[in-house]
Parts: C-alpha cells; sequence; structure tokens
C-alpha cells in the first residue's frame, strides 16, 4: 500500500497544529492569572506604602521580591511553551513516521 | 538523462523522509519528563514554610526570636537543596532550576533577615512583624506555585 507524501505533510501540520491548540488557552488563562494576582500584589503594597506602614527601603525589596515573583511565573510559562513545541514536533513527527512505515508514494 | 530515474525534488524528499526514521530517537525532547516526586516533595516543602508562617503568625510577637525557629528555617532549607540538586540532575530543565535557585536564595534572605532583627535590641520585641509575616507567607506562596507549575506544564 502507499500513500501520497503531499498528504502526510498536510496531516503532520494538522497534528503539529492541534497540539499548540491545546495548550494555548492553558497557557493564555496562566498568564492572565499571575497577571492578575501580581496586580492585586503591586496594589496592596502601595496602599501600604501610602498608609506609612512601609519605608522605601522595605517597598524596594518588596518591589524586587515581585519582580523576582513574576520572572520565576514567566520561568513556568516558557516550559508550558517548550512543551507545546515539543508536543507539535513530535505529533508531527509521528505522522511522517507513520506514513514512512506504510509507504508513501513519491512520485512526482 | 536523469541517473537515477526520478526528478532530483523526489528524491531529496526521500532523504528528508528517511531521515526522519533514522535519526536515533527521533522524538524532540525541549523539556524533561514530568516528575511527580518533585511536585509531591514541592507541596510538602511548602506545608513546612506554611507550618512556620502558622506558628510565627500565632506567637506572641516578643516570642518570635529566630532561635526558636531556626530548625523549621533549616529543615525547609535542607529540603529547598536537596529539591534544587534533584532539578540540575535532570536534562533540559533550566526554568525549573533557575526557579527552585531563586526559590531557596529568597528563603535564605528571608531567613537572615530574621536572623538579623532578632538580634537587634531594638526589634527583641517583635523580631517579625505581623505585617511582614503576611507579604513573606504570600511571596513564598506564589514561587511555590510557580515551582509547582513549572512541573506540571511538563505532563
Amino acid at each position: 500500500m502507499s500513500i501520497d507524501w503531499g498528504e502526510v505533510w498536510a496531516s503532520a501540520v494538522t497534528a503539529a497544529e492541534g497540539a499548540v491548540n491545546t495548550k494555548a488557552p492553558q497557557a493564555k488563562k496562566y498568564v492572565r492569572k499571575i497577571m492578575q494576582a501580581r496586580e492585586a500584589r503591586l496594589k496592596l503594597l502601595m496602599d501600604v506604602w501610602a498608609d506609612g506602614a512601609l519605608d522605601e527601603e522595605t517597598l524596594e525589596q518588596e518591589l524586587r521580591e515581585e519582580r523576582d515573583i513574576l520572572e520565576m511565573e514567566f520561568l513556568a510559562v516558557r516550559v508550558m511553551v517548550k512543551k507545546a513545541a515539543q508536543d507539535a514536533a513530535n505529533a508531527a513527527l509521528k505522522v511522517i513516521q507513520d506514513g514512512l512505515l506504510t509507504g508513501i508514494n513519491l512520485v512526482a | 538523462m536523469r541517473p537515477l530515474g526520478r526528478p532530483l525534488g523526489v528524491w531529496l524528499q526521500l532523504l528528508l523522509a528517511l531521515s526522519f526514521v533514522l535519526l536515533p530517537g527521533c522524538a524532540v525532547t525541549l523539556v524533561p519528563e514530568y516528575d511527580q516526586a518533585t511536585e509531591e516533595k514541592l507541596i510538602a516543602t511548602y506545608e513546612s514554610v506554611n507550618r512556620l508562617y502558622d506558628s510565627l503568625a500565632e506567637a506572641d510577637p516578643a516570642a518570635r526570636a529566630y532561635d526558636g525557629y531556626s530548625k523549621a528555617w533549616a529543615d525547609v532549607a535542607t529540603d529547598l537543596r536537596v529539591l534544587a540538586m534533584r532539578q540540575k540532575a535532570r536534562p533540559d530543565n533550566e526554568e525549573s532550576q533557575k526557579i527552585i535557585d531563586r526559590l531557596l536564595a529568597n528563603w535564605e534572605t528571608a531567613r537572615a533577615l530574621h536572623k538579623k532583627r532578632s538580634s537587634r535590641p531594638e526589634h527583641r520585641d517583635n523580631p517579625y512583624l505581623d505585617s511582614q509575616i503576611a507579604l513573606d507567607r504570600a511571596q513564598f506562596e506564589a514561587q511555590f506555585s510557580a515551582a509547582v507549575a513549572a512541573e506540571v506544564f511538563k505532563k
């Protein structure tokens, strides 16, 4: 049995897109959640500072920590993006490998 | 005359197709496999952090000196170091390594600050302010959440 290379390639692209589409809403939701959390947190810090409960040095330290947390959260986002890319590449490769095992018709 | 009887483009496609099969392993790896032990250890360590902040918050302000809590600080630091070592042993795990390294560094900073304030006579009546407990606790919660998320996203 032989199958058409063009069809295999199109299926590989669809498989890769499917893998990315599965992860995209999850990534968007997570980014929104962390940004909302940081916004609430920064607002709280500003309120506390305005009330005089924090001195400038402590505020600066807290802001440094907030930046640190945001960076850590985006490192987690990077894992998600890399995993999506990995899943997409492997989904495409699997379609191609399956096609090769079946026998691709390479006649142009 | 075509020596092999097929257009060159077809042979290139064939070569490309075969390379997918012949390349060792073939699967693309950008992140390591999900590690359940890492996730469980992170959650267990976060429990210890929460317990420490609970007991600090519950204690009378004058009884919050570092010495009474040094074991709890050290236990969490040890757990984080073990976690950091585990992450370094996993290939393609740069993000989790960085997160745990920063978590450990921030933990040691908070620990040093508690120790420093406890040693100063002007702070002995309250070496760890309620507001600081609340801030630090929330920040560590966010940091542990990021570390857990980075692991869960590998599933």
